[in-house]
């Protein structure tokens, strides 16, 4: 016998505590000191501690929540006052127009968060003065940055420093210029809601640079495909129009819009872009569950693999509809409940985000349909590997029933081969819906796609502002159609 | 610095819990409402335990005992959330016919006392049944001192808002981030602060609270070069390690000698033997491995001998007369030095420490000891006319450990030139400088090894980084080769971990140490 | 509780009193804990306790006898993103709930998101099975150990030699609760002991040094005379070493030798290693495009075909780790590399059944008849290696390992051990030396001989070091100076 003693001897204890509780002074506490921020001797300090409470109050707003995904909106915020408060009493004693160019990354920020917007004006410009082209560069891309991080994005600064630097940072490619300051701008002013000042930045670069959007610039650094994206901002209204006409005059527009103003063909880089109007094929799979059925339209989840035939519409996408189509990566199965606590791989942040932003969707727009599609792995999260079918079980158990996306949920089963000899490790083979969503020798399984009533591909991706436009669009063409 | 902490104590109520199943059978009852707050350590029911299970070690036979409690904290500094850690501990020694018993735990009330004490005896007891009796002649004590006392420090850690703590780390982040091709940046601080009680059958009593703070401070370079900021090693202070030394001077410095380093050709050795300059805190670590180990008195006796090894120096022939190296070496053993890691004002056998002599003009003098090793040297003692005491190396690292012989803080006494690190260098016209290698040294801590960071010199300075370079030394012929010590300015003050015993415990010392140089000293490649 | 020791000597009041925390005491310590945790967030709970005894002497006498006891509570925290971890040894209610308390208030004070991809790992370890459990080694009853260290001390006192020694026994239980962010709760309980026991036997005057040393769960399997005999027999017959050249030599190394550099070779099969973009083995390779995947020398012939490595949790000597998720892993079979050691993600993301390969430092490698003394008559000059210590690892790329010879070195000549020698630093590789076999002896269970005060952590799966391994002679191994040190 290794315990002789028979009574639970902690069991007595414990309750005995209960009844007599104690005050509950532990050696724990924290000793109840605020920073004598006014001390600080560095302003990497100020801005350790500025940041350290901007990111604890964002971190403790709701969109944090563990149950809750990262929402992209949250720079919008407006910053806290504990970190202005902070900020200001760091600031207080430190002459910022002492500083040394070294010191600029970490007080810019600070100040701007405190709104000393003038004082950052004053130090930038000053040191742009002084500096030799090499300094003017970091002094430049510190600054902007500061200003496009800031909460609220300083557009006005910046368009002011580039301004000041136009012959470093012209609008045009071939005056030597390059276009990244510029096309932030927009982007900064796009994100602000500015939208004249946006477009008409926009139509600027693209009417200096119309010669440099060719197929190879664009390929080459990018700039044109940024360009490009701004663009279908700056036009989103008018392209919603013709959105709502169909998904093939959508396109169109598009083309002829980018036509009109560069007068060369649209650039078929290998981009999203490229796939909108493709009719996505069925999506083939071996295991299909749905939540729908159940009467609230929740609850629990159904296997309905033996039975195919219940699933209604059994076809996905769904024609007469719009279809979102999610495309679940295997860092979300280690999150699957069959496995006590999974170790995340880090890409289950993505599902998190991408499940959050789809049920907004289908609370918008009740009528979307939502097709979630996966393939098994041999395995989730640390548990030992399942077959096939438990597998699918359980990756329904979690999509359906603990994140509750109203879905039909499709799963292929993954083939594999074995790495040689001792290895062992499995090597998998495409599934059925990966071969036929290759396209063009390009696979079109991307995380989320979005289908029109044809079927035909309106949007891939997230961007959530840009869908709830595009959806809505097609919306209202198909109920124009049925009324 | 007050105890503000306030702290429910002596626990009855569930601690007697983890009591019952540790093994005090019946005390949960006994103490459950006996709960009590103690708000300092100064606390005279600290004493109660102490003197319970001191009594209960005597009553049931011990001719001596004595009792320690110890309650340590631990703040580990990286990002936003630190690690924290308590551990409280409670150990009793007793010695019955010259053997010594040892019991402990975490539990910290009247019945657990008396039984540690008992459990103590029963121990030591259990030797002298069947072996009758060992020698032990435990040297007198100097005084039989009793008090409070704390280690001064400016900045408590622990009494700091830890936002601050953050901030200040935070702030060095970015300060490092700036600096031209560092890769990554490692910015981590530990904080310890320890409150020990003492007492013993003697009828001394008393108690002290301890801080040691370190950082790991390190900017890592791509092709394997690492800046380190080695000041930051384990002191016997409290924040203002951090923020009372030159910290980002320091890094800035580190920064620009890696720099150097990065732009220096890798080149093979050419074997033999060479002139070679030697930084402080790899002298730190020789003085540390080659003399403060050997000199630690159950070292040098062989009571390592199943362990760590034997030291190479046999206190009973050699002690006055070993010449362990030229006349211009001198070490002293010193735990009075503000900032050491060793510091205290009574060991953990109640000796207020000493400043003691080990190495004198190159001879060996004297031992690292406790009050049982100073009645092993008597005979040399006497003979030296030095007074037969301990001098305070007796150190338990928490008092569930059974307390040992542990390095001491040690100083190297520094030449009274003006001579630097880099005056030195400027005077090798052909030569080797280590600079902080790893420093690999035999279980009798008489041949050595180095491994890493090795540089020629010529005409001095750096010209290339050697690869697979290795110094092959014996102590004795080390240090007789010293042919240049650093001044007192470039003393600088290193806290250096070292493992011995079984089971293991590891405790901190500081170094006081200079730049040396040696002549001759043999170099071998290692691949 | 209080009578008198005398009367019960053999059975002190230590033995009636449990002195490790029972699966139900720890349940309870969770379940009082985890009341004061909130309700968001997810929460991990260690619980964990620990008893040592040791027994340790040194120049013929017993230095200090020892019982020391430990817990540990330790708290993980997880809340938005944030991450909190304290750790007590108390556990009265109050510390209970500070402890909690701080945890929770840096993970939702935090202002980094450290744990937004870190869930909270399910309550699981690798159980060890009762197997790792020993009842003898937890019978605290330390008059046999007085009584067997007496025996072995006489010996050497009698002969003027110096003895010195440790016999350690260790119990130690450990539970763990965790709760995720959902609410889904998982536990997990182990057990386990470790008794170990070694011994030097030194010439007073540092003119000869022997040691012999065991470690396992299981007392029983540990005979103190048997070390003790040969730690004498090594000490007598290493008197008065003479130095030789250093160099390459034919070398007899035994077990605990060989034991030495098998540990080397093992950590440098963890594949997560190249992974994580680490260079420098000689084992794991660089990266696959085509299969997308790190190839390594799995399925290679890495050493001589005679060595057989494996981890097999039946057997008595070795064993350690039983549950259903752990089974036999053939590490090297006939030389070929079969097994490398997998991270747990890797385990069952990539493997084929569960393979149970995750790392592990209890191992067996099989022997043969062929005793040292046939070896040593085959020999026509070569050392005979009783330790190696102190080993670093100086270059990864080659696995060069350097360290010294201790406690016994001799050499031998024309098939005999014709003089001791003084000992060697030793610069080395265990793929050359496993390359370079003559013969390989009988094998024989060796020791962990470095061990810390209590394992608190529970983390046995790499805290159990039960190994057997055999003598082994091979060629040329270099031995790069001779150091001073006995």
């Amino acid at each position: 016998m290794r315990y002789r003693f028979h009574i639970s001897i902690i069991t007595i204890v414990l309750s005995v505590v209960v009844g007599t509780s104690a005050p509950s002074q532990t050696l724990f506490q924290r000793p109840d000191t605020t920073p004598n921020y006014v001390a600080y001797q560095y302003p990497d300090q100020c801005l350790a501690a500025v940041n350290r409470i901007v990111s604890r109050v964002d971190r403790k707003d709701t969109i944090w929540r563990d149950t809750a995904a990262y929402d992209s909106m949250r720079i919008t915020l407006p910053v806290p006052e504990e970190a202005i408060g902070v900020g200001r009493l760091c600031l207080s004693q430190i002459d910022v127009d002492s500083l040394f160019v070294t010191d600029y990354k970490d007080i810019i920020p600070t100040l701007l968060l405190i709104n000393r917007d003038d004082d950052v004006n004053r130090i930038v410009h000053k040191a742009l003065d002084n500096a030799d082209a090499l300094k003017k560069d970091s002094i430049f891309l510190i600054a902007q940055n500061a200003y496009l991080g800031a909460r609220p994005k300083r557009v006005k600064l910046f368009e002011q420093l580039l301004a000041r630097e136009d012959n470093l940072y012209k609008t045009s490619v071939s005056a030597g210029g390059e276009l990244r300051g510029y096309v932030r701008l927009a982007e900064a002013a796009l994100d602000l809601g500015e939208m004249e000042y946006a477009s008409n930045l926009v139509y600027k670069i693209i009417n200096e640079n119309a010669k440099q959007f060719t197929v190879d610039k664009i390929n080459y650094d990018r700039i044109g495909v940024y360009v490009y994206k701004l663009l279908l901002e700056v036009i989103n209204d008018e392209a919603m129009d013709s959105l709502a006409v169909s998904t093939q005059s959508y396109r169109r527009f598009l083309d002829n819009t980018w036509k009109k103003l560069t007068t060369t063909p649209f650039p078929r880089s290998k981009n999203n872009q490229n796939f909108i109007g493709t009719i996505l094929p069925q999506i083939r799979g071996d295991f299909w569950y749905t939540n729908l059925m159940a009467s609230n339209g929740e609850g629990t989840s159904i296997a309905l693999s033996d039975n195919p035939s219940k699933i209604s519409p059994q076809v996905r996408p769904v024609v007469g509809k719009v279809n979102a189509i999610l495309f679940l990566p295997g860092g979300c199965h280690s999150q699957s409940p069959k496995v006590l606590y999974g170790r995340d791989n880090g890409s289950g942040r993505g599902c998190w985000s991408t499940i959050s932003l789809i049920k907004r969707l289908k609370n918008r727009f009740p009528e979307m349909e939502i097709t979630v599609v996966s393939k098994t792995f041999g395995s989730i999260g640390n548990s030992p590997p399942l077959p096939p079918k438990d597998e699918a079980d359980s990756l329904a158990d979690y999509f359906l029933k603990f994140h509750k996306i109203p879905a039909i949920h499709v799963i292929a089963e993954t083939g594999f081969i074995r790495m040689p000899g001792y290895d062992k490790r499995r090597i998998d083979l495409d599934v059925d819906y990966e071969h036929d969503l290759e396209i063009n020798g390009e696979s079109l399984v991307r995380e989320l796609l979005f289908t029109d009533e044809y079927g035909k591909i309106f949007h891939i991706g997230g961007d959530e502002p840009l869908l709830i436009k595009k959806i809505g669009a097609v919306m209202r063409r198909l109920s124009a159609r049925t009324h | 610095m007050a105890y503000t902490n306030r702290r429910n104590f002596i626990r009855g109520t569930a601690l007697s819990s983890a009591g019952a199943a540790l093994g005090i059978p019946g005390s949960s009852r006994n103490n459950s409402n006996n709960h009590t707050e103690v708000t300092d350590i100064q606390d005279s029911r600290l004493k109660e335990l102490i003197t319970v299970a001191v009594d209960a070690a005597v009553e049931t036979g011990a001719s001596y005992a004595d009792a320690r409690l110890s309650h340590t904290e631990f703040l580990h500094a990286f990002g936003s959330s630190p690690i924290r850690n308590e551990h409280m501990g409670f150990g009793v020694r007793a010695v019955v016919n010259g053997f010594w018993g040892f019991a402990a735990s975490p539990v910290w009330n009247k019945s657990e006392a008396a039984r540690l004490g008992r459990a103590a005896t029963a121990q030591a007891k259990s030797h002298s049944l069947i072996s009758g009796g060992r020698e032990m002649d435990l040297a007198p004590m100097k005084n039989l001192e009793s008090g409070h006392w704390v280690m001064p420090i400016k900045e408590d850690p622990f009494e700091m808002s830890y936002d601050e703590i953050h901030d200040f780390m935070g702030g060095l982040h970015r300060f490092i981030s700036k600096l031209e091709k560092v890769d990554r940046r490692i910015v981590e601080f530990r904080f310890y602060r320890k409150l020990k009680v003492y007492g013993s059958s003697l009828g001394q009593y008393n108690t002290q609270k301890l801080y040691r703070s370190e950082g790991d401070v390190i900017l890592k370079f791509g092709g394997g070069v690492d800046g380190i900021v080695e000041t930051l090693s384990p002191a016997g202070m409290g924040f203002e390690l951090f923020r009372e030394r030159p910290v980002r001077e320091t890094i800035r410095e580190v920064h620009e000698e890696s720099l150097q380093i990065l732009a220096l050709p890798e080149v093979p050795l050419d074997v033999g033997r060479y002139e070679t300059l030697i930084n402080n805190k790899a002298v730190a670590d020789l003085v540390s491995k080659t003399i403060g180990k050997p000199t630690e008195v159950d070292t040098a006796f062989g009571h390592e001998a199943n362990a760590g090894g034997v030291g190479f120096i046999d206190p009973i022939e050699m002690l006055g007369s070993f010449k362990i190296g030229h006349s211009l070496l001198n070490i002293t053993g010193d735990r009075s030095r503000p900032g050491s890691v060793g510091l205290v004002k009574w060991d953990d056998e109640g000796v207020e420490p000493s400043k003691f002599d080990i190495v004198k003009e190159g001879v060996v003098v004297g031992m690292q000891c406790n009050r049982e090793g100073a009645g092993w040297i008597k005979d040399y003692l006497t003979r030296a006319g030095k007074p037969l005491q301990s001098v305070g190396c007796a150190y338990a690292p928490d008092a569930i450990d059974v307390p040992m012989v542990h390095n001491v803080d040690l100083t190297i006494t520094p030449s009274d030139s003006s001579d630097s690190l880099d005056s030195l260098r400027k005077g090798i016209k052909k030569g080797i400088e280590l600079k902080s290698p790893i420093i690999d040294i035999d279980f009798q801590c008489i041949t050595g090894f180095t491994m890493l960071n090795a540089f020629e010199l010529r005409d001095g300075k750096r010209i290339a980084r050697l690869a697979h370079t290795s110094m092959l030394f014996r102590t004795p012929e080390l240090w007789s080769n010293m042919i240049g010590i650093a001044g007192p300015d470039s003393s600088s003050r290193f806290g250096i971990e070292t493992k011995k015993g079984e089971p293991m415990q590891t405790s901190a010392a500081s170094v006081y140490s200079v730049p040396v140089v040696f002549k001759e000293m043999t170099f071998i490649g290692t691949r | 509780m209080n009578k008198p020791i005398n009367d019960s000597i053999n059975s002190s009041e230590n033995e009636n009193t449990p002195r490790v925390f029972s699966k139900q005491e720890t349940a309870d310590i969770a379940e009082a804990a985890v009341k004061f945790a909130s309700d968001s967030g997810s929460i991990k709970v260690s619980i964990s306790s620990w008893w040592g005894a040791g027994q340790r002497w040194s120049r013929n006498k017993t230095s200090m006898s020892s019982d020391q006891r430990d817990v540990m509570v330790k708290i993980e925290s997880k809340k938005n993103g944030g991450w909190g971890e304290a750790q007590t040894n108390q556990i009265d209610l109050d510390s209970l709930k500070g402890v909690i308390g701080i945890a929770e208030y840096y993970a939702t004070e935090s202002a980094d998101n450290r744990a937004l991809d870190r869930m909270m790992e399910k309550a699981f370890w690798n159980s060890p099975g009762s197997n790792v459990w020993s009842d003898k080694t937890f019978d605290p009853n330390i008059m046999k150990f007085v009584s067997a260290i007496e025996k072995v001390t006489k010996m050497a006192s009698d002969d003027s030699l110096l003895s010195a020694g440790y016999v350690g026994t260790t119990g130690n239980t450990a539970f763990v609760y965790a709760r995720d962010e959902w609410g889904r709760v998982s536990t997990d309980w182990g057990e386990v002991t470790e008794a170990t026991c070694s011994m030097t036997v030194r010439h007073p005057k540092g003119l000869g040094s022997g040691w012999a040393a065991r470690t396992s769960f299981d007392i029983s399997k540990i005979s103190i005379d048997d070390i003790a005999n040969k730690a004498y027999d090594k000490c007598k017959a290493s008197l008065d070493p003479v130095r030789i050249e250093p160099g390459r030599y034919t070398a007899i190394l035994e077990p605990q030798a060989v034991g030495e550099l098998l540990i080397g070779l093992l950590w440098s099969l963890k594949r997560i290693f190249p992974e994580q973009g680490h260079k420098g083995s000689p084992i794991l390779g660089g990266y696959n495009q085509e299969v997308n995947r790190h190839y390594s020398k799995l399925g290679w012939k890495i050493v001589d075909e005679r060595i057989n490595l494996y981890h097999d949790p039946e057997d008595p000597f070795v064993g350690t780790h039983k549950s259903d998720m752990v089974g036999k892993v053939n590490l090297i079979t006939n030389g070929i590399l079969t097994t490398i050691f997998n991270s747990y993600t890797h385990e069952v993301n990539e493997m084929s059944e569960l393979n149970p390969s995750t790392f592990r430092t209890s191992f067996r490698m099989d022997g043969t008849d062929t005793s040292t003394e046939e070896m040593i008559r085959g020999t026509r000059k070569g050392i005979l290696i009783t330790k190696l210590a102190q080993s670093h690892l100086i270059d990864p790329q080659s696995l060069l390992f350097t360290g010294v010879t201790r406690d016994g070195l001799w050499l031998i000549e024309n098939g005999k051990i014709s003089k001791a020698v003084r000992n060697f630093r030793w610069i080395e590789s265990p793929m050359f030396i496993f390359n370079n076999i003559d013969q390989i002896g009988i094998e024989e269970p060796i020791s962990s001989y470095w061990w810390a005060r209590g394992k608190l952590i529970p983390d046995f799966q790499n805290s159990l070091n039960n190994r057997v391994v055999p003598t082994m002679k091979v060629r040329d191994f270099n031995f790069s100076s001779t150091i001073d040190a006995i």
